[in-house]
């Protein structure tokens, strides 16, 4: 959705196709510099957790778009601004949805789950742009960029309950640690002690854990 | 026809990205190697930009014809050993 809007009020604010290149560069752009650092931070933050981080700060961002244009003072700088932040929070996203995909499901299935996630992006690439030309036909672009915050609510909405249920006690998976320590052996397990606050605040990262649960766990 | 055949060899292409970097690296470096996915996902406007100034330059059906070209050169390559892993038992 955002893709089109931003194109359309490139356009609209500069009259300039190359601004319009720009705008839609720099949004890219983000990806590549920041890329290889949010996989990074895929590894050593807990994943459950970036995939809340991720879309609460895509709807902040959507949020903050629809009362700038709403309140009449859109601008091209505001706009390609905010979207290297949808730029940010896709290269934040990606890399942690693919890897949980992956500890959830296992290497048996990750194929299957990833095909089906590339199945709904596309649906999606349907979808976003004919929703975002509606909105802006109709609304304006305000309405559009609320529709996105909308949407990103929704994603909010799906993961909540995933890593909510992971906090509870007894849901302590320890599979993910036992890879590190296949992967790396020695200090492995303490790192990742570390890492994800093994007191207290760890079960998201257990969340998307794959299954070999720790004796005792009432778990399937 | 040729472009439905195009949309389904990309839509494989990009499954089989993600599931073949997923199943290759260990857990410890899986995230980095999804970032460095994202960072080559996030080049596509760069060839974009190349396959524009290459059709301007010698026109679209010569462009067309040197893209296929360069990415057959570049995946059989790679594809080769690893559908030879694939049938080793």
């Amino acid at each position: 959705m955002d893709l089109v809007a931003l194109g359309w009020l490139a356009l609209q604010f500069t009259g300039s196709p190359f601004m319009v290149g720009v705008a839609a560069f720099a949004r890219a752009a983000t990806l590549m510099v920041v890329g290889p650092f949010t996989g990074i931070v895929a590894d050593r933050v807990p994943r459950g957790r970036i995939l809340l981080v991720a879309p609460a700060v895509g709807m902040a961002t959507a949020l903050a778009l629809t009362a700038i244009f709403w309140s009449g003072r859109g601008g091209y700088g505001a706009l390609v601004a905010l979207e290297i932040v949808f730029g940010l929070v896709w290269a934040l996203d990606f890399p942690a949805r693919r890897t949980a995909l992956y500890t959830l499901l296992g290497a048996g299935r990750v194929g299957q789950a990833v095909s089906l996630e590339t199945v709904s992006m596309q649906i999606a690439k349907m979808l976003g742009p004919l929703a975002a030309g509606l909105c802006l036909a109709q609304a304006g672009p305000a309405a559009g960029f609320a529709v996105m915050a909308l949407v990103y609510g929704g994603g909010l909405a799906a993961y909540e309950p995933a890593s909510r249920s992971a906090r509870r006690p007894g849901h302590r998976h320890v599979a993910f640690r036992r890879d590190q320590q296949a992967d790396r052996p020695g200090a492995r397990l303490a790192d990742s002690d570390r890492a994800h606050g093994a007191a207290g605040d760890g079960g998201d990262e257990l969340a998307w854990s794959r299954s070999r649960p720790r004796a005792g766990c009432p778990c399937p | 026809m040729l472009l439905v055949a195009i949309g389904v060899a990309e839509s494989a292409f990009a499954t089989m990205q993600s599931t073949l970097v997923l199943l290759e690296v260990p857990e410890r470096v899986r995230g980095g190697a999804m970032g460095i996915l994202s960072a080559c996902i996030g080049t596509q406007p760069l060839g974009t930009l190349a396959i524009g100034l290459l059709a301007a330059s010698i026109g679209a059906p010569p462009a067309f014809a040197v893209n296929a070209l360069v990415s057959l050169l570049v995946i059989v390559p790679l594809a080769v050993p690893l559908v030879g892993r694939a049938k080793a038992p």
